[in-house]
């Protein structure tokens, strides 16, 4: 499988750490969006890289026009030489509506809507269609040779949406060139629910699923003693607890036959009592959502785990050393 | 006063353009949006360069949220150790409505409130207060911890406005940093409606003009020999002819007793009589509007003619040998 790492938003930073990350074999580095734009360190990593995918896994697409992510997406994928990848996510409706002020429909009809939009913007760009884009969330009907991209060559990025539920993996499965699957999954959901759902998205659109990426990276909990490994296990048990008190996640939960801790840990996060909320993340839990182990045991683990399913993944391993990293690495990307 | 050059949308040479200009002697570096993002030439520039100001002019606000622009702002800001302007305009209702797909109305107001949201959003991030945004056009009232930017050393950067009217330049002498004039303008038109306009805005904010930059990139015809000079007047001609046949420009037309010209270019940039429509701009109206003569001249022009009133203007001065565009700059920035 592929694997990426992540880079950070600070941009005087990015020249050197994505010739590191390049240096170190790894397939692509993506940004995320939190406190940052998620697309400058990709300008930026495009100057000083010549392979690496880059990828923004994700930012947010309900905060930004169509017209807009459509020539990010152009710009980008042009000065990297087609080595772009949109990544793209809803949010939630209180950061949409009171962060952004923008407007919050139905998530996976507006995210399918706001993908095809992007994808008739290019096709007026790139093929010269007509833009008649008339949709229930947005309207695109108006483009003159002076606002029209001149530099075609390398067309529009790929596309690829982050989705939890089954509407909006399906969109991704239909609209989309690839998904992220969130890091709180467990093989049985992604089994039960998640390639489904992508099946009848591709299904729809007549399309097959060796066209469409599948990026997943799990928890991972390691360390160099015991010490290190004990901390990364606190600290992944703290998170996927942070991810289980939401309503929308249950359903992960109950892949795994434990649905009933959802609303114990909703309460308890409403309580603040986030160390607590870590314990009732036991061993058994733990291990359906993280790969557990010495540094040794992880690489294999995850491929015997994974590698059926999905087509890439994103790995710090910052628990070994840099020439550990890059070998693991390596194993992970062999076939 | 600052002189401003413009930088390219090709992303491969943006940065050796930005080090050559700051080299020139210029002062700033703008972008335009037009076919392209106008803030990612920026950010490639800011790591090429360590001196000039680094400028869009323009970015289209009402394209994007008050709180994209805000993180736009402070990120290239941050990048640029403090030299970013961010300079914002309104476009016109089709391009919002039916390219961007995005909300307009009563544009001076709402780009009074645009920017006044992205400053509440400064004032939580830089001063930690609590942000509750609820305007006419915008509500910005959820922020946390995790989506707040750290690296505030350099704060937020500079607004400046793009504005022809007299309500979008009041709004830009109230609430922006400085004002992007149109280079559609004559000397009279700024003496007579926009300092005016921009003065009651001071006054609203209880501003004072020393605290304000006002932006304008003067029309120049000149050129190394007399061929290049004519060529430089009947290119000019063409543009002022074409932004003259604007109805919402006629009022500048007024300010030199020429109005009526408005209609009869409209109707002829209908029929595409663009070459026709140059011809209706005499010398004199051209002097109006442009500084022309030979390239030592021109500095003094501008500053005889517009010293006392500007602060910047942008000048790529193409047609002309470097060495006397270096001492144009000089001139004027010294």
């Amino acid at each position: 499988m592929k694997v990426d790492a992540g880079l950070g938003p600070q941009l005087d930073k990015v020249p050197a750490a994505v010739k590191a990350l390049e240096a170190m074999g790894y397939d692509g580095v993506a940004t995320s969006e939190m406190n940052h734009d998620p697309f400058f360190p990709l300008v930026l990593a495009a100057e000083h890289s010549s392979k690496v995918d880059l990828i923004s896994s994700i930012a947010v697409g309900f905060a930004r026009s169509p017209m807009v992510l459509a020539n990010i997406g152009h710009d980008l994928n042009a000065f990297s030489k087609g080595r772009v990848t949109l990544g793209l996510g809803s949010q939630i409706k209180p950061h949409i509506t009171k962060r952004f002020s923008m407007p919050w429909g139905a998530p996976a009809p507006q995210m399918r809507e706001l993908v095809l939009a992007m994808r008739a913007i290019w096709a007026n760009w790139y093929d010269g269609a007509k833009l008649e884009f008339v949709g229930k969330f947005y309207t695109h009907t108006l483009m003159t040779p002076a606002f029209t991209p001149e530099n075609k060559q390398y067309g529009a990025p790929k596309v690829i949406l982050a989705a939890v539920g089954p509407h909006m993996t399906e969109v991704a499965g239909e609209v989309a060139d690839g998904m992220i699957i969130h890091p709180f999954s467990t093989v049985p959901f992604m089994k039960t629910v998640t390639l489904p759902a992508i099946e009848r998205g591709l299904a729809k659109a007549g399309r097959k699923r060796a066209n469409f990426e599948i990026s997943y990276s799990n928890f991972v909990v390691s360390g160099a003693n015991e010490d290190a490994f004990n901390k990364s296990k606190q600290a992944a048990r703290e998170r996927i607890a942070f991810y289980g008190s939401t309503p929308a996640y249950r359903g992960v939960l109950e892949s795994i036959g434990v649905g009933d801790l959802q609303p114990e840990l909703n309460t308890m996060s409403k309580q603040g009592r986030w160390k607590e909320m870590g314990s009732l993340i036991t061993d058994d839990i733990l291990k359906e959502f993280a790969v557990v182990g010495e540094p040794a045991a992880i690489v294999p683990e995850m491929k015997r785990r994974y590698s059926a399913m999905i087509d890439r993944t994103s790995a710090g391993f910052d628990f070994v050393s840099a020439e550990e990293r890059k070998a693991m690495i390596a194993e992970l990307r062999a076939a | 006063m600052k002189v401003d050059g413009g930088i390219g949308w090709e992303l491969d040479k943006v940065g050796a353009e930005a080090a050559a200009l700051e080299e020139m002697g210029f002062s700033g570096i703008l972008t335009a949006e037009t076919s392209h993002d106008p803030f990612f030439p920026l950010a490639l520039a800011a790591l090429h360069t360590q001196r000039v100001d680094l400028m869009t002019s323009i970015a289209v606000a009402f394209a994007r949220t008050p709180m994209i622009l805000a993180n736009i702002g402070h990120d290239l800001n941050a990048a640029s150790k403090g030299r970013f302007i961010l300079g914002l305009g309104s476009q016109i209702r089709p391009h919002i409505a039916k390219r961007f797909s995005m909300p307009w109305s009563s544009p001076a107001a709402r780009m009074r409130e645009f920017i006044l949201a992205m400053r509440a959003i400064w004032a939580t991030w830089h001063e930690g207060k609590p942000l509750e945004f609820a305007g006419r056009f915008y509500t910005h009232t959820l922020m946390t911890p995790f989506f707040t930017p750290t690296n505030n050393d350099y704060g937020a950067p500079k607004v400046f406005l793009a504005a022809v009217g007299p309500k979008m330049t009041e709004v830009a002498g109230e609430v922006a940093d400085g004002v992007i004039i149109h280079a559609f303008t004559t000397e009279k038109y700024l003496r007579e409606t926009t300092l005016p306009a921009l003065e009651r805005g001071f006054a609203r904010a209880g501003k004072q003009r020393k605290d304000f930059q006002i932006s304008y990139p003067v029309f120049v015809v000149t050129g190394k020999t007399e061929e290049d000079l004519a060529a430089a007047t009947v290119a000019t001609r063409r543009q002022v002819a074409f932004y003259g046949s604007t109805p919402a420009y006629q009022p500048v037309l007024d300010s030199i007793g020429v109005g009526d010209l408005q209609r009869d270019l409209n109707s002829m940039s209908k029929q595409g009589r663009w070459e026709e429509m140059g011809q209706l701009i005499t010398d004199d109206i051209l002097k109006a509007f442009a500084v022309i003569g030979e390239p030592s001249t021109i500095a003094g022009q501008i500053k005889s003619r517009y010293g006392d009133i500007i602060d910047r203007t942008s000048a790529a001065y193409a047609n002309i040998a470097r060495e006397d565009r270096i001492k144009i700059i000089n001139e004027l920035t010294h």
